[in-house]
């Protein structure tokens, strides 16, 4: 009768057990896939201005100039931010390419005629809002990456985090030489 | 603390509760069928033969308990399915577009915080509101706090011209200070106006719910009634069971109608038929109780949702589950609406963030 009991509370230890790593492992796995979500939403947004940036420099190359190092630069930029594989390396090219187009922008404000370009005027439009959603899109993102942080290092968490893989995950910081301002030669653009 | 459970509507939840409720026919049919169960006839039998109190509460015990231990586990299986479809439904509200990030955000922009609160609760809840208002007023460079806590409109609002009557109303008392934070019917009149004028919610038909219960109790006289004439007609039932003992057992309809005449057992009999056929009629009882808990607990709000704002309502939940699962928005304070904007508005309107509702209270009461 004493085996038999022991059994009982074994297995149905064994099961409470199972059934918590199961809900803890559900848990870390929905958390994950809400950071991969948030990083493809600020991948979208990045995608977005990126696009955006030919229509600008066509407008503008209609008023002005541009140096032949600039251009290659914007399209390098361009090509980074697209093409990237990591949300932190696309973010860091999106800063400096973000830079550059307000650069573009305030530039081009100086002259009435591109001013006056109702199509100047959409684009600008378009990009300050992609910039707010970049912007939003960057602070959800690092919101979901503490939730998940937290969760990763907490107890018991913490214990289903090693067994199965789940590591911690890198906010998005701005670097040093993002916080540069960029300087554009006054050679850039020739009107 | 009391805390009102709220119990949100989407159209597409009304047939999972309409299933709920349709979850208590469960006890009533394993009720019958218990009772056509020969063991319960053993039961009716003792009843009929000592028929006193003791042994009706007896059998009324027993057939609780019977129904209750038969019932219990399709019953909440019933209801852990049905709350489980609910929660998918109203989950399934998040944002899941991979395209537009803002767009719950573009959906909901125009709304105030009160008239998000009406088209989630149907109802103004002043502190809240007037929180996320202030807040939203001072996002928009509208209005701006003092020192000593007191609001004074920016040249921003006087230039605005996009601004609803509730708004100029409570930007002007709360720069005058007059403005009821308690219970200021006025404005809540005036948002609840705004929100039927632009079609979001409508005026319900105030029922008539003293004469639906009264209705209701009906069947319960009628049942009454029907206990006390079986009580009556208990002897003359033991007197025809008596005589029914002696007939033959193995006799043809016919002999039997033959036997049920030469004894004047006519009259009996057309009684227990009347009185089986009457009690068939008590499963009427369960409608009645059924429509008059309905009564007393159905949303007693004065306005309905149109179709516009069932629409607007689901787009506000979709905020609210992505303001729950992808944000710490609950733990962020009211100097951060620089950074969070609207979102921000959103998060105290909709309970997520319940600390900024706290402050701005507070500083209300140190201005007093």
């Amino acid at each position: 009768m004493n085996s038999i009991f022991i059994i009982v509370i074994v297995v149905i230890v064994i099961v409470l057990a199972a059934v918590i790593m199961t809900v803890e492992y559900n848990s870390l796995v929905v958390l994950r896939n809400r950071v991969d979500n948030q990083s493809a939403q600020v991948d979208v947004q990045l995608k977005r201005r990126a696009e955006l940036i030919p229509n600008l420099i066509e407008i503008v190359k209609g008023y002005a100039e541009f140096e032949k190092s600039t251009l290659t630069n914007i399209a390098q930029l361009r090509s980074e931010v697209i093409n990237s594989g990591n949300t932190s390396e696309a973010c860091a090219a999106d800063a400096k390419l973000g830079r550059i187009c307000s650069q573009v922008l305030a530039i081009g404000e100086s002259y009435p005629e591109l001013k006056a370009n109702t199509n100047f005027l959409k684009l600008q439009e378009e990009l300050s809002e992609t910039e707010n959603k970049i912007v939003m899109a960057r602070q959800f993102y690092n919101d979901i990456i503490t939730k998940y942080n937290t969760a990763v290092q907490v107890f018991p968490k913490s214990v289903m985090a090693g067994i199965f893989g789940f590591k911690r995950k890198e906010l998005l910081e701005i670097s040093h030489s993002e916080r540069e301002p960029i300087k554009l030669d006054s050679n850039t653009f020739q009107f | 603390m009391k805390v009102n459970k709220k119990i949100f509507e989407l159209s597409s939840l009304n047939k999972y509760r309409q299933y709920e409720r349709k979850l208590w026919l469960i006890p009533l049919a394993c009720l019958i069928f218990i009772m056509l169960f020969p063991s319960e006839k053993k039961a009716f039998d003792d009843l009929i033969e000592n028929p006193n109190i003791s042994t009706v509460i007896g059998i009324v015990i027993f057939l609780f308990l019977q129904t209750l231990i038969l019932s219990i586990i399709p019953f909440f299986i019933g209801k852990i399915i049905i709350k489980t479809h609910i929660k998918t439904t109203i989950r399934n509200c998040t944002i899941t577009n991979m395209q537009d990030f803002d767009y719950y955000r573009e959906k909901l922009t125009g709304l105030s915080p009160a008239i998000i609160s009406i088209l989630t609760d149907l109802e103004v809840e002043q502190k809240k509101d007037v929180a996320a208002s202030v807040l939203q007023y001072e996002n928009l460079g509208l209005l701006t706090e003092t020192a000593d806590n007191t609001y004074h409109a920016t040249d921003k609002y006087y230039s605005c011209d996009d601004l609803n009557e509730s708004d100029h109303y409570l930007i002007e008392h709360l720069e005058k200070g007059d403005f009821d934070w308690e219970n200021d019917t006025k404005w809540k009149h005036l948002v609840m106006e705004e929100a039927i004028s632009e079609g979001y919610v409508r005026k319900k038909v105030i029922q008539n719910k003293s004469g639906s219960i009264k209705g209701c109790l009906v069947p319960l006289a009628a049942t009454l009634v029907w206990f006390l004439w079986v009580v009556s007609a208990m002897q003359r039932l033991n007197e025809f069971t008596a005589i029914l003992d002696t007939a033959p057992e193995h006799a043809s309809l016919a002999e039997q109608v033959n036997f049920l005449i030469q004894n004047k057992l006519i009259p009996e009999c057309i009684e227990v038929i009347l009185i089986f056929i009457y009690m068939m009629f008590m499963v009427a009882n369960v409608l009645s109780a059924t429509r008059v808990s309905a009564i007393i607990t159905k949303n007693s709000k004065p306005v309905k949702r149109t179709e516009y704002g069932y629409y607007m309502a689901e787009c506000i939940y979709g905020m609210k589950n992505f303001i729950h699962d992808y944000s710490n928005l609950n733990e962020v304070d009211r100097r951060q609406v620089v950074l969070w904007e609207d979102y921000l508005v959103y998060a105290v309107v909709l309970e997520e963030n319940k600390e900024i509702v706290n402050e701005i209270s507070r500083a209300r009461r140190k201005s007093l």
